[in-house]
């Protein structure tokens, strides 16, 4: 053949389109060819040098080709789309399944993460948020004091002289009682220093932040509030600024309005012993005068007085290490300079992030974990779902093949499939998501801050999508390869229909054992957590927690506070409905303290840092009866415990119990707050800081004889406490119209608050501890009724041989039982490894709680035995003359 | 409305050549004096921009020499536009090919 018949360049040509998309390949050699044969005729002279010329041509042929190569994926990724959404369609029942069984798994997981990137990933919403830490003092010789403000004192000499913060602030509780505008109302309040603001970078929406003088004590009496209680109090009128507005009975100048987004400090976040309110909407100077609300700060050179919290900013280029060395430098210093006051004590720095998450961490992660564990469940589920269906399209793979499909077309396929089920089942989990997170939040105790900030955000979506996307990959990957591992010969010779392989049946089992394992460790941590959460419901708070309404009033000046507390609760006792009324400073479970020490008469003197410390309580004298707390011994406070009488005290039982055994502890005296106070009377023990901590020495101070604190004041009713509500409010307007009744609440509500964070985690690890039992028996119904499907030729013959429908039913929950005792041994162990990760958050159960441990394995082996039964009941029903028949 | 091109100056060259009827690869390749290699791959890139579109020729044609239809690419509005941005901003390519006024008073009958 001479080169003029050959024509080499349509062989390159011929070469190259092996390179391009099947789709494109006709039409592109087509047109390559016309154009080089055109050429051809169009050259007179047939020589080499033509031949040559057209072969130069007909190689660029190739980068054509190379430029048409993402077409291919294009191509083939459709055809692979396509195909797998009508495979999809085609076994309803099946992608309805594994969908769900996704989104449960995803949206779970996806509702947690929301809580926990609020809670604690997500930045504060404040600029370069992780520059900011909080100071705090404590005595590793007292855990009790595990917490502790720093010494005003302290305080004054770091704002003058610290090396490593950029500014620093501090801050305290206040209450705010405003009357313009509205009703009189009381609204949460914090007093802070001059360069609050400026430290936490927070710029007014309108007007400016406080000036130094106005920190001062006599400076100008001015005051911030919230963008809320603008908006809602005064229209959002921009007047506002400049005018006053008579807050706790002072006229103070708006200086500023803040931004929207603004609710620092907040009450949840902080310890008990500063009872900021849920939401700030008015800021103080921190001015420490005597007559401001009442209170009895001193001044910025005391070294015991302990009330502010400590907020710095370090400079850009200190490290929270240096700035630690640097207090624990100024500790020593302060120790052996002030032994009376700074004994034993050091101080430690938290990063504000951290001290604002701090009660929600652990919890959040244990759920994390749960949530973790349902996701890795349902995807055990899905993979066994695909295993099985797998096997059940072993002809359409060998079919696929023998046409010419490779083992790789065939396992992208089958991942296209397992993409498409990832897609929906997140986009449906997003959905799911979304239905949990409102549920959760609706759960959410006011205990666990920031959660209330939670929403599906981007960050969120960041973190479903992966999850998806790698459930289905790794997931999928196991039955794909099973699947596309295809012997032609078996697979396509008629009549041959077996479990699916010996192979595929063993995995299947051993995934329905890892579901079981998994769920079973999930089914412990809940039990646990729940019979935790009914023995703390169990506890005895040691006060009446029925019929009782409480409020807070703020108090009246000092010289009128005491005749104001004794007239009203006489008012209020003699409303119809009302058997009893008292008041107290910090109302048991409710928040707040006031803890100091004492020293008992004829003791001998305690090392410095060393001494007890109480509670102390302010009481008027009908609290006791009203809160129903038992007298012990002695008596409690009457109407003769006044200002001009001897001091007197009340203590607990558990003080009583430990500090006066030897003898009868009425009489004996007790130095605190600086003056010797007799005890008169030994009332019960009441749970005042929480219902599972133990109950601290408690003294209680009846209120005639040191009327400085805000009170709550408590009813004991007939029927139902609200009920009395506009009455109660009624009698404290005749009494004094400028003073509100805030937070109106019944002590069943104070008590359920007091078990709330509590109660979110069992009533979370609950759900998905059901939806893994759930899945799980799911699973296992799926896989016994897969088998029996494929085994009805056997079981048809072994009836007609004369097998029983007893010996038939126990074939199959033999075969479905297996996998199920071996993943409950596997998961008894994992229970028992999960149990002591959790043990913090346990009260008064065991994490090996015997109990616990046989009831939840007792519950999954029926419900694995019911979803084995169910198929098995189908399986010796068969008619073996049908099914040989249909054979 | 002015088309938002950023054709590079050898797309503008091609896309120039196929304004000026020169509708076949190979032709195109002779009046530009580029490689197929880099001819194809831009005729491609415009079809896809919708600055051009290919047709086939008449089969009558092809059967008449014996060879397979031949496809051929002419400019749409679009890619008129595309050029004369392109012109603007390339003010030399023009001087690059010989005028056309020969091509377009014998125009092919080959073409569908």
């Amino acid at each position: 053949m001479s080169l003029q018949e050959w024509k080499p360049f349509l062989w390159l040509i011929r070469g190259v389109s092996l390179f391009v998309p099947r789709r494109l390949r006709a039409e592109w050699k087509q047109e390559w060819e016309a154009e080089l044969l055109h050429r051809e005729e169009t050259l007179t002279k047939w020589q080499k040098k033509v031949v040559f010329n057209l072969l130069k041509h007909s190689a660029g042929s190739f980068w054509d080709a190379v430029w048409l190569q993402p077409k291919r994926w294009e191509d083939e990724m459709f055809q692979d789309l396509r195909y797998g959404v009508r495979m999809l369609r085609k076994n309803p029942g099946f992608t309805l399944v594994a969908v769900l069984t996704l989104a449960l798994g995803i949206g779970a997981n996806t509702a947690i993460f929301s809580l926990i990137n609020a809670a604690l990933l997500r930045q504060l919403p404040l600029p370069d948020s992780q520059q900011l830490t909080v100071i705090w003092a404590d005595n590793p010789s007292k855990p009790e004091t595990a917490q502790l403000p720093p010494a005003n004192a302290d305080v004054a000499a770091w704002r003058e002289q610290s090396q490593n913060f950029a500014k620093l602030t501090a801050f305290t509780p206040r209450s705010a009682d405003l009357i313009d505008g509205g009703d009189p109302e009381r609204l949460g309040a914090a007093g802070v220093t001059a360069g609050f603001f400026e430290t936490l970078g927070v710029t007014p929406l309108l007007g400016r932040t406080l000036a130094p003088e106005e920190e001062a004590q006599g400076g100008p009496p001015v005051a911030l509030i919230s963008h809320g209680l603008w908006q809602r109090r005064f229209g959002g009128d921009p007047a506002l600024l400049g005018k006053g507005l008579t807050i706790n009975g002072v006229k103070r100048t708006i200086v500023g309005i803040l931004p929207p987004d603004f609710n620092f400090p907040r009450g949840a976040e902080w310890p008990a012993f500063f009872p900021f309110a849920g939401r700030t909407d008015i800021w103080l100077p921190l001015a420490f005068r005597p007559q401001d609300d009442g209170s009895c700060w001193s001044n910025w050179q005391s070294l015991d007085e302990r009330s502010l919290v400590v907020i710095a900013r370090l400079k850009p280029e200190a490290s929270l290490r240096q700035a630690q060395a640097e207090m624990d430098a100024f500790a020593t210093r302060q120790s052996n300079d002030h032994p009376e006051t700074h004994k034993g004590l050091r101080l430690k720095l938290i990063p504000l992030r951290e001290q604002l998450a701090g009660r929600s961490r652990q919890a959040l992660l244990i759920l994390f974990a749960a949530a973790g564990l349902l996701l890795l469940i349902a995807c055990v589920n899905v993979a066994n779902l695909l295993l099985a269906r797998g096997a059940a399209r072993q002809q359409e793979m060998a079919v696929r093949s023998a046409l010419g499909a490779g083992r790789n077309r065939l396992l992208r396929q089958l991942l296209t499939e397992c993409m498409l089920l990832a897609i929906l089942g997140c986009g449906l989990g997003l959905v799911v998501a979304e239905g949990c997170l409102k549920a959760f939040l609706a759960l959410n105790p006011v205990t666990y801050s920031r959660l209330d900030e939670a929403a599906l955000d981007p960050a969120v979506l960041g973190f479903t999508a992966p999850i998806a996307l790698v459930t289905c990959a790794v997931f999928g990957l196991i039955p794909a390869l099973q699947a596309s591992r295809v012997d032609l010969r078996s697979s396509l010779h008629e009549g041959i229909r077996g479990s699916g392989g010996t192979v595929r049946g063993r995995v299947r089992g051993w995934l329905v054992g890892a579901e079981v394992a998994l769920a079973l460790v999930l089914l412990a941590i809940a039990s646990l957590m729940v019979r935790s959460f009914l023995r703390v419901q169990a506890v005895e708070p040691g006060f009446r927690s029925d019929s009782v309404l409480a409020f807070d009033l703020p108090s009246p000046n000092a010289a009128q506070a005491a005749m104001f507390f004794q007239q009203l609760t006489e008012r209020l006792e003699a409303l119809p409905g009302v058997r009893a009324a008292g008041a107290i400073s910090y109302l048991p479970l409710g928040g707040g303290e006031n803890m100091g020490g004492f020293t008992v008469e004829g003791e001998p003197p305690v090392r410095l840092g060393s001494e007890p410390s109480a509670e102390r309580r302010w009481v008027t004298p009908g609290y006791f009866a009203t809160m129903g707390v038992p007298v012990r011994q002695g008596r409690v406070f009457t109407t003769r415990d006044s200002a001009d009488q001897p001091s007197v005290v009340v203590i607990n039982e558990t003080m009583a119990r430990q500090f006066f055994s030897a003898g009868d502890p009425l009489g004996r005296r007790l130095k605190v707050l600086g003056a010797w106070r007799s005890v008169v009377g030994v009332v019960s023990d009441v749970k005042s800081a929480s219902l599972e901590s133990s109950v601290r020495l408690q003294i209680y101070f009846p209120h005639a004889q040191d009327p400085w604190p805000p009170m709550t004041v408590v009813l004991h009713t007939e029927g139902d406490p609200l009920a009395l509500a506009s009455a109660v409010r009624g009698e404290l307007k005749a009494l004094d119209a400028s003073l509100p009744a805030a937070n109106m609440r019944t002590m069943e509500q104070v008590l359920s608050g007091a078990t709330g964070a509590r109660r979110f985690n069992m009533a979370l690890l609950a759900f998905f501890a059901a939806a893994a039992l759930l899945l799980t028996m799911v699973g296992i119904y799926g896989v016994v009724a897969f088998l029996v499907s494929r085994q009805s030729r056997e079981i048809g013959i072994r009836i007609a041989l004369g097998a029983r429908r007893g010996d038939v039913l126990r074939l199959v929950l033999r075969q479905g039982m297996k996998p199920v005792v071996f993943g409950s041994i596997a998961g008894l162990a994992g229970s028992l490894a999960a149990s002591r990760l959790v043990a913090s958050q346990l009260y008064g159960v065991s994490p090996f709680d015997p109990l616990s441990l046989t009831s939840i394995i007792v519950l999954l082996i029926s419900v694995a035995l019911l979803a084995c039964w169910l198929p098995a009941r189908r399986a010796a029903r068969v008619d073996p003359l049908t099914t040989l028949r249909y054979e | 409305m002015k088309a938002k091109t950023s054709l590079s100056h050898t797309t503008a060259v091609i896309l120039l050549a196929v304004s000026n009827d020169y509708a076949y690869g190979f032709d195109i390749m002779d009046q530009t004096g580029l490689p197929s290699g880099t001819v194809y791959p831009a005729l491609r890139r415009l079809e896809e921009q919708g600055f051009v579109k290919s047709k086939w020729e008449r089969e009558s044609v092809a059967q008449r020499d014996a060879r397979p239809a031949r496809k051929y690419y002419e400019v749409t509005k679009a890619g008129r536009e595309a050029l004369s941005e392109a012109v603007k901003r390339y003010r030399h390519m023009e001087r690059l090919m010989p005028q056309t006024s020969a091509k377009k008073a014998d125009p092919s009958p080959e073409r569908g």
